[in-house]
């Protein structure tokens, strides 16, 4: 069984929070080519997605100026090298002074594109942690599950592979689209912030590590393709399916992972849930008797962070962690793109 | 289902019961709910105590634009004609 040996984070980039945002995201809202009607509507849905205490991060120096296909891909390629550079300066003193070095870098994001890859980034920031032998894969357009696929994969490679690093990278403010009419886009201008992480999987257990007893993996590609993916205007841009089919079908495939996985948490409070549709998880955490409790890890992060994709999770996991007690598991939850819902569970080793 | 706006603004209220002062619940109907559910998951926890209440399922998107720029008795109105048009 792999091991979540340690788990990295990088917080950069300046707090915007939602009253810092919403008088911006108003004004351009005003600006948009809408009769009127069409705009109060819109400008009271931004409204309501911005209500109350919620921030998130920007790497971004001036979002509002992203524009074009090239500012925004060289924003993703600025603040990805960042990130980068960022958890390649905590991970490799923590890789020398364990004396190992990486049989495989496993990256993930939906954010943006880069050629060559954020493996291949990471690898050339840590030196002679990762040798010229080995793997390097890159998982793109995964959306916000990408991570705990991530997961999945490591722990299926081969043995041999004794110590695997994963990074998440996501920046989804660059994506940001102001110039947008509908409110699947605003949706998205409201719910994102940016955030990485990374984790260290090895096949020896180390003290805090976290045993990954379970992935179940759900993928609806019979009736998922358009509940959550990308449309384009100048660049990619945030699509929901309409509201109803939505949160119909997405509360139907959690609900059914979940249920198929109870057996193994239903005896293990703490969780950490992607903080997407923070009203669904609510509803169906009532649905199946867990305790409203057990969201507040996500939510506790939603507020600080918002929403992170891929690398949200990975937060959320490393907070938990921190107090988990050895023989504790933590439940984790990812659901995302098309749609995908993996439950996982790792368990603090020692 | 349909309910009566009175009777949709009067299990309003009970969810307010002993989180708001008197005052504020005596002139309950002209509150904001913007005032008195200052968070977004104080927001997703009323709703969720609503749709327990009417027996109903409520779009919080549908609702958000009454949630933001009208009062308790204008809520109330709106969610009891989305009631009865079910």
């Amino acid at each position: 069984m792999r091991t979540i040996n340690a788990i990295y984070t990088a917080e950069l980039g300046e707090e915007w929070t939602n009253e810092r945002v919403l008088p911006q995201f108003e004004a351009c809202v005003e600006r948009l080519p809408l009769p009127e009607a069409d705009r109060v509507k819109l400008r009271d849905f931004v409204r309501f997605q911005l209500v109350g205490q919620r921030a998130r991060r920007v790497v971004v120096p001036d979002w509002a100026k992203l524009g074009t296909f090239e500012s925004r891909a060289a924003a993703f390629e600025e603040g990805a090298v960042q990130f980068l550079e960022a958890l390649a300066a905590q991970i490799s003193p923590a890789a020398d002074a364990a004396g190992i070095t990486f049989d495989a870098v496993i990256s993930t994001t939906a954010t943006g594109n880069l050629m060559p890859g954020l493996s291949y980034r990471l690898a050339h920031r840590l030196g002679g942690l990762v040798r010229r032998d080995s793997m390097m894969i890159d998982l793109a357009n995964v959306g916000c599950t990408g991570s705990i696929k991530a997961v999945n994969l490591a722990r299926t490679l081969d043995p041999s592979m004794k110590n695997i690093l994963i990074v998440a990278v996501e920046m989804p403010t660059t994506l940001i689209d102001t110039g947008g009419t509908t409110l699947d886009v605003w949706q998205g201008n409201c719910t994102f912030g940016d955030g990485a992480a990374a984790l260290w999987i090895g096949t020896e257990p180390r003290e805090g590590g976290l045993a990954i007893e379970d992935i179940r993996y759900r993928q609806r590609v019979d009736t998922g393709l358009e509940l959550i993916r990308w449309a384009y205007r100048d660049y990619y841009t945030f699509a929901l399916a309409d509201q109803k089919t939505f949160d119909e079908n997405v509360r139907e495939i959690v609900s059914q992972t979940l249920s198929e996985a109870e057996s193994g948490w239903k005896d293990e409070p703490r969780w950490a849930i992607h903080p997407a549709g923070i009203i669904l998880l609510m509803k169906i955490a009532r649905k199946l008797g867990i305790p409203t409790e057990a969201i507040q890890p996500s939510t506790s992060h939603y507020r600080r962070y918002s929403n992170m994709s891929s690398a949200s999770v990975l937060h959320i996991l490393r907070d938990l962690a921190e107090t988990t007690p050895p023989g504790a598991a933590i439940n984790l939850v990812t659901m995302g793109a098309g749609f995908n819902v993996l439950y996982g569970r790792v368990r603090r080793v020692k | 289902m349909s309910m009566e706006p009175n009777a949709v603004l009067e299990r309003m209220r009970a969810y307010f019961e002993r989180k708001q002062p008197p005052e504020v619940l005596a002139t309950f109907g002209t509150q904001s709910p913007k005032a008195l559910l200052p968070d977004s998951l104080d927001v997703v926890d009323f709703i969720l105590y609503l749709e327990e209440v009417t027996g109903c399922e409520i779009d919080i998107n549908e609702v958000g634009e009454a949630l933001m720029n009208k009062n308790f008795d204008e809520l109330a109105d709106e969610v009891s004609r989305r009631l009865a048009a079910r």
